[in-house]
């Protein structure tokens, strides 16, 4: 029966795989616009599980890496042509250098020390890019409208790309000494530091690496929407629903976010479709309902149950 | 002072591999520990005793870098260690378990010594640790399965993993039934054996009389008696510390 | 020299916008105290009281002064139903699950306001003008709100000395494990925290709505505000949180002063930052291990 469900486990992600891979070239464009959705959000669920899964360090401010990377691509390219690969990928690098300033002091922190702190540095964010102070660079309040150049299917497949690249990069992880270490900061991590392992380093790297893949896939997204402004770029759904998606689907398994990603934007996107004003307030319930009836996640319930293999690499 | 840093003191003797030097911490009003100094020869097992709240957790938080001092030095091979972080005093050489058994329960027994190895050998050097502590055919499991006795080992052997000088226990032997008390007693005479030396805390008496070379007792912070097992034994200060005036 | 007035200006202005806030800290610093939790629906707590000022003063003409003490029981008891119906359920639990479920429940709570009360901003003008006070012009609302923050946090105190279940709840804070072992009920003691935390969160609301705008997304400006006054005062500590609002509260008027207006809301995370670098134990916190 293990055996069984594995192999099928197997078959839907290569079907899904391949789904995913030719999805533009046979759907409509509304169509491929929310298969493109689902790659977007199982980039940015899938990049906090790197930090937030494996640690237990639960980032409440993930939009503000998200958003960052949006402005780094979008002034680069409105404001220095800049070719989009390198727009893109400046995202990611802007993210991942602005987790590793915040880092330094806000690891030290335990919990909900953490967690409340980065909430406040992405409202804080936010308003930074509001202000008059950075407004020669990014417009402030007005946001900034700009134009790529770039095909859909472009931006669509540098979506898939960030999300394989992610996820493997998740997989490298997950079966490595270093993943080990973050799941025992997570389990203890005094006992952890105890036996010399060097928690705030690691919980940087985390940290840093997550806030890239965030950073890229907002990146490709700014050029997606042609547009960035502080509420828009920065608002709290692009945390809350991420943390959703990953805790159903599994905090940190590889393929958790996938699953949770995948199951939970097509139900986001029903959402917007007919009930947009609390389509947050469903995630809302749907995270304390997970919380108080399943935390571990589909995946690890599947593998607590014996229906999976109990391996750390999926 | 905690501020200063001890680079190379050369020690009187260097046979004391652990000098605590008039060490003091304090919880805002709370005095936890009190000028207490006392050192550790090497290769010796000794016993660190007191009532409850005496104070003796809280020097293994000392000198395991948990919390620096207030005042007061902890030298370790002839370096000042009072203000490194864990993970640096763990790399230098001092392991430790904790009163109430921290392993890594959702980690197999596997994961949870070869998690923080450095070493290429680790997988081996697991193995074997796992064979000393009888574990070997559990180490598939996660930690949270096994009872209570087998965590105790487990923790104790996951110290050894990164070949540490110096073993700090917490308990060591409570709450497990004989038979498991003397394997571990065992185990940790052969690892004096073998060149470790060994800070045990300890409520039952039998334990550290019958096994360690030195006892230090210790009473709302302080040290008040230094000696062996028999001079500790009819010590008035000990008599009255635990039974009242 | 113009800049010595401004401070001296900020800083008279700053102990009452203070005092405000530490209503609201001291709420969630107490719900701390007692079971670990940080309550992250707090901040919509403050929301719903203010609309519900709001909505009684425009719909029923009731007197917001009044509707500071209907705020106090109505979240009392909606305290008590979040705590009884979920957030018990995760204590003992690793306190990511109270992080994850209180998130969760304010996102549910704020976005369902919006929905129903829209979001357009709404402020309750009853108590308006100024008043002169040591050379500063303070807003009269200021005045009532340091008013009522002073008469609650000293009833506070009062019934935590005092009281039966006062005593209780400062057992419960210091050792839960002993607290129960000496017959206390910890199950109730933490539903009247949490009740307690969620009534002063919503009074405090209605003094806010007299003071400042109101719109559904105001709970987590608050939340971020009293964390960080928590965090400086020191995690569990209430006089902590009382004297870290003072600084707080100076801190926030003189960046509106001196900076642009809206790096007010930047201030919580400046503190937060320098706090946890420099003296992560806060100003009379104990550190935990």
């Amino acid at each position: 029966m293990n055996g069984l469900i594995n192999k099928v486990g197997v078959i839907l992600l290569i079907a899904f795989s391949g789904m995913m891979a030719i999805a533009p070239l046979i759907l409509d464009r509304a169509d491929a616009n929310v298969a493109y959705l689902i790659l977007y959000f199982v980039a940015l669920a899938s990049s906090w599980n790197i930090l937030s899964g494996f640690t237990g360090y639960i980032n409440f401010g993930h939009a503000a890496f998200m958003g960052v990377g949006m402005y780094a691509t979008a002034i680069s390219i409105a404001d220095f042509s800049l070719w989009w690969p390198l727009a893109w990928i400046l995202g990611g690098v802007f993210a991942a250098a602005f987790a590793f300033i915040l880092g330094v002091p806000v690891l030290r922190t335990r919990g909900p020390y953490f967690a409340i702190t980065m909430l406040a540095v992405a409202e804080g964010t936010r308003v930074l890019f509001g202000t008059s102070y950075l407004e020669p660079i990014t417009r402030a309040g007005d946001g900034i409208a700009f134009s790529s150049g770039i095909s859909f299917q472009t931006k669509y497949y540098g979506m898939l790309i960030t999300v394989a690249l992610c996820v493997w990069v998740t997989y490298k992880i997950a079966t490595s000494q270093f993943g080990l270490r973050l799941l025992a900061i997570r389990e203890d991590e005094d006992a952890a530091e105890s036996m010399g392992i060097n928690s705030p380093r690691l919980k940087i790297a985390a940290f840093v690496i997550s806030a890239f893949f965030a950073g890229l896939a907002g990146g490709i997204h700014s050029t997606f929407l042609h547009y960035v402004d502080p509420f828009h770029t920065f608002h709290i759904q692009f945390t809350i629903i991420p943390i959703v998606m990953a805790v159903f689907g599994g905090v940190g398994t590889i393929f958790g976010p996938v699953i949770g990603g995948t199951i939970l934007q097509i139900l986001n996107d029903f959402i917007w479709a007919h009930f947009l004003q609390l389509n947050m307030a469903v995630f809302g319930v749907l995270l304390a309902f997970l919380i108080l009836f399943l935390p571990q996640g589909f995946l690890e319930w599947m593998k607590e149950g014996g229906w999976l293999a109990k391996t750390r690499r999926i | 002072m905690a501020g200063e840093d001890e680079e190379n003191l050369k020690m009187p003797s260097s046979e004391h591999i652990l000098q605590v030097q008039d060490v003091t911490k304090s919880f805002g009003s709370l005095v936890a520990v009190n000028k207490c100094s006392f050192t550790l020869e090497k290769n010796r097992i000794t016993g660190l005793i007191g009532p409850n709240g005496a104070g003796k957790t809280t020097l293994f938080n000392l000198i395991a870098g948990f919390f620096p001092t207030d005042e007061g030095q902890i030298i370790f091979k002839g370096h000042g260690i009072h203000n490194l972080k864990p993970y640096q005093i763990a790399e230098r050489g001092i392991g430790r378990t904790f009163q109430i058994t921290r392993v890594f329960s959702k980690m197999t027994l596997m994961e949870n010594l070869i998690v923080a190895a450095r070493v290429e050998n680790r997988d081996e050097r697991a193995l074997e640790l796992l064979e000393l502590a009888g574990l070997v055919d559990l180490r598939g499991e996660y930690a949270s399965d096994l009872s209570y006795g087998q965590q105790k080992l487990l923790a104790l052997i996951r110290v050894l993993m990164f070949d540490p000088d110096l073993i700090l226990l917490d308990e060591p032997a409570a709450g497990i039934n004989p038979t498991m008390q003397n394997k571990i007693m065992e185990l940790i005479h052969t690892l004096k054996e073998g060149g470790k030396t060994f800070l045990i805390i300890e409520h039952d008496m039998e334990v550290i009389m019958g096994h360690s070379d030195k006892v230090v007792v210790l009473n709302f912070g302080e040290k008040i008696a230094e000696g062996t097992g028999e001079e500790i034994k009819n010590n008035e200060e000990v008599l009255k510390a635990y039974f009242g005036r | 020299m113009a800049l010595l007035p401004i401070i001296y200006n900020a800083l008279i202005v700053g102990i009452f916008i203070g005092s405000i806030y530490g209503l609201i800290a001291v709420g969630l610093s107490l719900v701390y105290g007692v079971m670990r939790v940080v309550n992250i629906t707090h901040g919509e707590f403050v929301m719903l009281g203010a609309f519900l000022t709001f909505f009684a003063w425009n719909l029923f003409g009731i007197n917001p002064l009044i509707s500071i003490a209907i705020a106090l029981v109505v979240l009392f008891f909606l305290g008590l139903i979040i705590h009884r119906s979920l957030v018990e359920r995760v204590i003992g639990k690793p306190m990511l699950s109270s992080l994850m479920l209180t998130f969760g429940v304010s996102i549910f709570v704020w976005n369902t306001a919006q929905a129903v009360f829209t979001t357009n901003i709404r402020a309750v003008s009853y108590l308006g003008g100024s008043v002169s006070f040591v050379g500063v012009n303070i807003a009269k609302s200021y005045i009532l709100g340091f008013g009522i923050a002073v008469l609650l946090v000293v009833a506070l105190f009062a019934f935590l000395k005092f009281s039966r279940w006062g005593k209780a709840i400062r057992a419960t804070s210091q050792n839960d494990e002993v607290a129960i072992v000496c017959g206390i009920d910890t199950k109730k003691v933490r539903t009247l925290a949490f009740a307690l935390g969620a009534a002063f969160a919503g009074s405090a609301g209605a003094v806010v709505s007299m003071t400042w705008f109101i719109f559904p997304q105001m709970g987590f400006n608050y939340l971020a505000k009293a964390f960080a006054i928590i965090v400086l005062g020191g995690l569990g500590s209430i006089p902590g949180a009382l004297i870290g609002s003072l600084i707080y509260g100076a801190a926030e008027s003189l960046a509106g002063q001196l900076l642009e207006a809206r790096m007010s809301q930047v201030i919580p995370f400046v503190i937060l930052a320098t706090i946890l670098v420099v003296k992560p134990s806060g100003l009379f916190g104990a550190r935990e291990r």
